[in-house]
């Protein structure tokens, strides 16, 4: 009877066979299911068959079907993850939940899954604890509108950024309540980041947008003395309708005037501890029209349309990227229609299109002017083509129409090996993660062998038409930062004076001499108010040199700098090749005879220049200053943080506590007669910031 | 049992996540642990995706069970 079904069901196509499904499994025939899923294997529907599994319970069996489902698939569909997620936490396997979980991709944006996956997450968090390897991260969502579909999207999300989401949300519209009452459950949450969720509906049309914008601004001032949360603030949007029409846009009062004068205002009005989410930008590129489902509006007062929850939030999660520093760095080009339309090696440079007047050649240069903008906010851009170098090469030197020029590159890899190969040598010279990376290439088979290679690079897939490729890459939010600092915009400058100082090391003969070649000079100070955007945002994006990843947030910085038992400092490092900028933060606590180091983050791109020696010699003086005798560091690993696991065993610490792999605790004395020294840098001191 | 109620009941068991709830016309809020007034709207909006239909605003705030849900829907796809 069932196999009859099928055999129809197979006949009339995949709509009809997932209709079956659902019927079996409305009236539970679960030996049906499965017996039906071994045919669908044979006839070629195996993620029809996995689903079949699910219907009927058969979870191992299901995951086992998912997982083959999901190799080599270049946008996994989210109904399929949120199947395996759903399997997994029937299996009771927290951990496994939330690694399907991170495999999300903005690129399917279906709300239901990320509901069923949201759901499968608590489930098992709650019956079997926290996962493994996810960070704790609690959000407080203040909002002026029902907002249960963007929760179910944001925790689902958080996986992919490996946190751990606890959320926060007071009852409806309690937004200025729960921020006024210190005594608030709000607060209690001791929140990370606070999101204040709202819309045109909070706009007031009467009164004056100074008044307002202080009002918001007031609530943030609120919200930074009580907490040591970040705090994102949606700009407004303009009501889809408005009984003005074209009016709306020119008279004084109108929204749409009010609306663009608020968001100025409030731009202009956000510190370092508020981040702007662009939410007017979000409803534009949505479509303002479907952002709000008036029906849902008026059944449950939910603002945003339970389908267009899952693309507003990928909107937070960007800007949550930069906060937690899984901000990506690199961007990894392929050249023949990638970069340009057409083969340069068969169809020689004047054959390649690139530019007007074709619509080929200009999509294709739409493509390196996004990559150009990237570069020039601080993304570095390196080539991996196959081809000959001397091709590679030849339309950046002869080509007028080229936005790019070879010297926009970190690396230009233009061999015949493998991509993945060559982007793990790029990752090496660049002192980078494979996770600081993405990678952008017209040919499928190239893009299969990098997400199988090394999945830790981002691969985005983009469409076959090069017109889409500007979209496709924008859409991945790869590269949010929440501030952009002068160090970011001269990065690769800083990144090819480093392959040039590799070079040098290459030449000069020893160690020493390299070193002493470099004429370096350190520049230590306490935390100066100037420099705290770039506090803040290399601990964040220190990973690597890090011996505690304490993500610290400018709220706790603003503590330190006032704290009398805590001394911070930073460290410049310039060199006769250029300025590194800010790279090295520490920041060390007094506890009566010990110095302890709290937080010690460095920048990859000073590695192997003598600056722990530095460090060394500077903790000594402060310790010699405020009378410690010992100065006693922490090490806590992270899947990251090997670097740094001998640090200070090899600064003549001895070990206190930890075995390996756990947290570790070293002690050193300090003896004020045999200091160390570092006859390599030179160092100037800035006791006070200027102007304080 | 009817095939509404046979597709409803997937749908209901996908939303509550409950993978042996018995819908039936007498199925109130009240038998269900996660139906509430949030869920409801979730309910509704997978029942539209499920008929392929569409439920004006007026229309489900005053039902009562699941059999007036079922009847409805059967009205719609008519």
């Amino acid at each position: 009877m069932t196999g009859d079904l099928l055999a129809e069901a197979l006949e009339r196509g995949p709509e009809a066979l997932r209709e079956l499904g659902r019927s079996l499994a409305g009236r539970s025939e679960r030996g049906s299911l499965r017996s039906a899923s071994k045919r669908l294997v044979g006839a070629g529907h195996p993620s029809m068959a996995a689903a079949y599994l699910a219907f009927a319970g058969a979870w191992e069996e299901a995951i086992a079907a998912y997982d083959r489902c999901l190799i080599d698939v270049e946008s996994p569909p989210a109904w399929q993850i949120a199947q395996l997620c759903r399997a997994h936490q029937r299996m009771g396997d927290v951990t496994g939940v939330y690694d399907a979980a991170a495999r999300l991709h903005p690129w399917d944006l279906d709300f239901e899954a990320r509901r069923v996956i949201a759901r499968a997450m608590k489930k098992a968090r709650v019956k079997h604890g926290p996962p493994d390897g996810y960070r704790p991260y609690r959000i407080a969502l203040l909002s002026t509108f029902t907002t249960t579909p963007i929760e179910a999207c944001l925790v689902a999300a958080g996986a992919s950024l490996k946190l751990d989401i606890a959320l926060y949300v007071p009852e409806f519209d309690q937004l200025r309540a729960e921020s006024a009452n210190p005594a608030s459950d709000m607060y209690r949450h001791n929140p990370d980041v606070v999101l204040l969720a709202t819309t045109w509906r909070d706009i007031q049309s009467n009164a004056p947008v100074d008044t307002q914008a202080d009002e918001w601004q007031a609530l943030w001032d609120i919200l930074a003395s009580r907490t040591r949360a970040h705090v994102l603030q949606h700009n407004f949007d303009r009501p889809p309708h408005s009984a003005l029409g074209h009016l709306a846009a020119r008279t004084p009062r109108g929204i749409g005037r009010v609306s663009w004068a608020l968001n100025d205002a409030l731009a202009e009005r956000a510190g370092p501890r508020v981040s702007l989410v662009d939410y007017a930008q979000a409803v534009t590129r949505y479509g303002a029209d479907r952002w709000c489902d008036a029906r849902q509006w008026h059944w449950a007062k939910e603002a945003v349309s339970t389908h267009a929850a899952p693309f507003l939030v990928e909107e937070y999660l960007a800007v949550l990227r930069g906060l937690v520093g899984k901000t990506r760095k690199v961007l990894v080009l392929d050249l023949d229609n990638t970069l340009w339309g057409g083969v340069v090696g068969e169809d020689l440079v004047g054959g390649i299109r690139i530019g007007p007047p074709s619509a080929e050649g200009e999509s294709h240069l739409a493509l390196q002017l996004y990559a150009r903008a990237l570069r020039e906010r601080g993304v570095l851009l390196a080539v991996c083509s196959k081809n000959n170098d001397a091709d590679a090469r030849e339309p950046f030197e002869q080509l007028s129409d080229m936005a790019l020029q070879i010297d926009d590159f970190v690396a230009f890899e233009a061999t015949w090996d493998t991509k993945p190969e060559r982007v793990r040598k790029i990752a090496a010279e660049l002192n980078l993660g494979l996770d600081s990376f993405v990678f952008i290439d017209d040919n499928p088979a190239e893009r299969a062998m990098m997400r199988r290679a090394c999945p830790e690079v981002l691969t985005i897939p983009v469409p076959a038409d090069p017109s889409g490729y500007v979209a496709a890459l924008d859409r991945a939010r790869a590269f949010e930062v929440t501030t952009i600092s002068t160090e970011d915009r001269a990065r690769t400058e800083t990144y090819r004076a480093q392959s040039e100082r590799q070079t040098l090391r290459s030449s000069a003969g020893s160690l020493e001499e390299y070193y002493a070649s470099l004429q370096m000079v350190g520049v230590v100070r306490p935390f100066a108010v100037g420099d705290l955007t770039r506090v803040v945002q290399l601990a964040a994006r220190s990973n690597q040199f890090n011996l505690t990843t304490w993500r610290l947030t400018m709220g706790e910085v603003e503590q330190l700098m006032v704290s009398p038992t805590h001394v911070t400092r930073t460290l410049r490092l310039r060199d006769r090749f250029g300025d590194h900028g800010l790279v090295l933060v520490l920041i060390t606590e007094v506890r009566e005879d010990d110095l302890h180091v709290l937080a010690w983050f460095m920048s990859c791109r000073v590695i192997g220049r003598t600056v722990e020696q530095l460090v060394l010699a500077e903790l000594e003086a402060i310790a010699i200053v405020r009378g410690c005798t010992s100065i006693v560091g922490t090490r806590i690993p992270t899947k990251k943080n090997v670097l740094v696991k001998d640090l200070f065993a090899n600064l003549g610490f001895d070990q206190v506590s930890g075995a390996p792999n756990e947290t570790s605790v070293w002690r050193r004395r300090v003896v004020p007669s045999a200091v160390t020294a570092n006859p390599y840098i030179t160092i100037e001191r800035l006791e006070e910031p200027p102007g304080a | 049992m009817s095939s509404t109620l046979i597709r409803m009941q997937q749908v209901f068991r996908e939303v509550f996540d409950e993978d042996d709830l018995e819908v039936t016309d007498d199925l109130t809020a009240d038998d269900v642990e996660e139906w509430d007034s949030l869920n409801h709207v979730t309910l509704l909006v997978q029942l539209e995706q499920e008929f392929s239909i569409r439920f004006a605003a007026s229309e489900v705030g005053s039902l009562k069970n699941a059999g007036e849900l079922r009847r409805l829907i059967e009205r719609m796809m008519t």
